[in-house]
């Protein structure tokens, strides 16, 4: 007697080569994302780094050990929320170092870095832009830039948004709308200049 | 100027509070009916502006320091399909044990099932083995009722990759079973029949 059970809710996928291929296509096409996400919610582009990684390490450790709760799509909002701690946590610590050194050496070197490592990708066309758009989102309030970083670039919806800062969806569509005139303006002010060309 | 109290909270009274602006009613009427979080179409043209600039790609050197983190680690594509590493020791047991535990669990659910649940179907055209000192058949009429059941795997084949019509790979899995059913009647006699039976079972595989 021959019996023949399709089981397609017991899979296990056996083709081994796929897990380093899946993980860097993953990396490659969201890694950017985060790194700008971190480098708005720290001080340096080092510190971003170490950021974005710290947050990839507790991903893979919760995976492997099974401990982590929901499939892939849950990867992306707990890495946010990740980086934001473990950047708060640093600038606590950056804080206490700060306040024992001097540091305005320090900080001049940094700036000059920070022209090597840009935020966003641009070639020389589009040179002026990046640079444009990437200065007045620093110079936009931590609150708001952090809440368009996400939206836009990490295309996060509010309530996620929401989820990973600690805030309502409405608080972070608000923020975001605020935010969004004000780079609206800001970039407009730097068009009318002749800085920009939008 | 002084000012006795009653007169104090008269004129305080005639203070009036200032009216919310047009941008805050809005947002409090939006927020309360669910509309907030909907953009117009003049802010999704400017975030999709914002969108063409793309943030800046990984460093080689950052990249390959991540994918270093993220080596041996298990890829989860979706609830049914998980991507297991190539290399290392304990991923391939990791590997052979997830398909296997999952082949005996099948088998297992399988048994107890029908521990749990003989049915007459179940021993319906099967080939009688008795044990004891003589052969003979079941009599109906003496009473034999089922006492025991026992979905014994003897082994399990892998056979080998199928395709089906949806030209979906499948890993085909055969499980070998003898099941064993004892009958006993009011006298405490038991009968015992064995029938061979064999399972074919369909994983779907993933395929790059």
């Amino acid at each position: 007697m021959v019996e023949v059970i399709p089981m397609t809710a017991l899979t296990s996928a056996t083709q081994p080569s796929s897990a380093s291929s899946a993980w860097r296509e993953w990396l490659v096409e969201n890694g950017p994302k985060f790194l700008l996400f971190a480098r708005q919610q720290t001080r340096s582009q080092e510190d971003a780094k170490d950021v974005f990684q710290d947050a990839l390490v507790k991903l893979v450790e919760k995976v492997r050990s099974g401990e982590f709760v929901g499939g892939q799509d849950a990867w992306q909002p707990y890495i946010y929320t990740s980086i934001r701690r473990l950047a708060i946590d640093l600038s606590r610590r950056e804080d206490r170092r700060k306040r024992r050194e001097d540091n305005v050496s320090a900080d001049a070197e940094t700036d000059q870095y920070e022209t090597f490592h840009p935020w966003f990708e641009g070639d020389e066309s589009d040179e002026e832009t990046r640079s444009q758009l990437e200065q007045r989102l620093k110079e936009l309030p931590a609150k708001f830039s952090e809440v368009i970083i996400m939206k836009v670039w990490g295309e996060r919806t509010f309530a996620e948004v929401g989820e990973a800062l600690g805030i309502s969806q409405n608080t972070a569509a608000s923020r975001y709308r605020y935010g969004l005139e004000a780079l609206k303006k800001s970039l407009s002010t730097a068009r009318r200049r002749g800085d920009l060309s939008i | 100027m002084k000012h006795d109290s009653p007169s104090l909270d008269t004129e305080l009274r005639q203070l009036q509070c200032s009216a919310l602006d047009d941008a805050l009613l809005a947002r409090l009427e939006g927020a309360t009916n669910g509309t907030w979080t909907e953009l117009t179409r003049e802010e999704l043209q400017f975030e999709s502006f914002l969108r063409q600039t793309r943030p800046a790609a990984l460093g080689h050197e950052f990249l390959a320091r991540l994918e270093g983190i993220t080596r041996d680690t298990h890829f989860i594509i979706n609830e049914k399909i998980v991507l297991f590493p190539k290399e290392g020791r304990s991923n391939s047991a990791r590997k052979n044990y997830s398909t296997w535990a999952a082949a005996a669990a099948v088998a297992l659910i399988g048994a107890a099932s029908a521990l749990m649940f003989p049915t007459k179907d179940s021993v319906k055209g099967i080939s009688r083995n008795q044990t004891g000192s003589s052969s003979i058949a079941i009599p109906a009429s003496q009473n034999f009722v089922p006492a025991g059941f026992n979905r014994g795997l003897s082994e399990v084949h892998d056979e080998g990759i199928v395709w089906k019509q949806n030209k979906q790979p499948q890993r085909l899995l055969r499980f070998n079973y003898m099941e064993k059913m004892t009958y006993k009647d009011a006298n405490g006699r038991s009968i015992e029949v064995e029938q061979p039976k064999a399972h074919y079972v369909l994983f779907p595989e993933q395929t790059d």
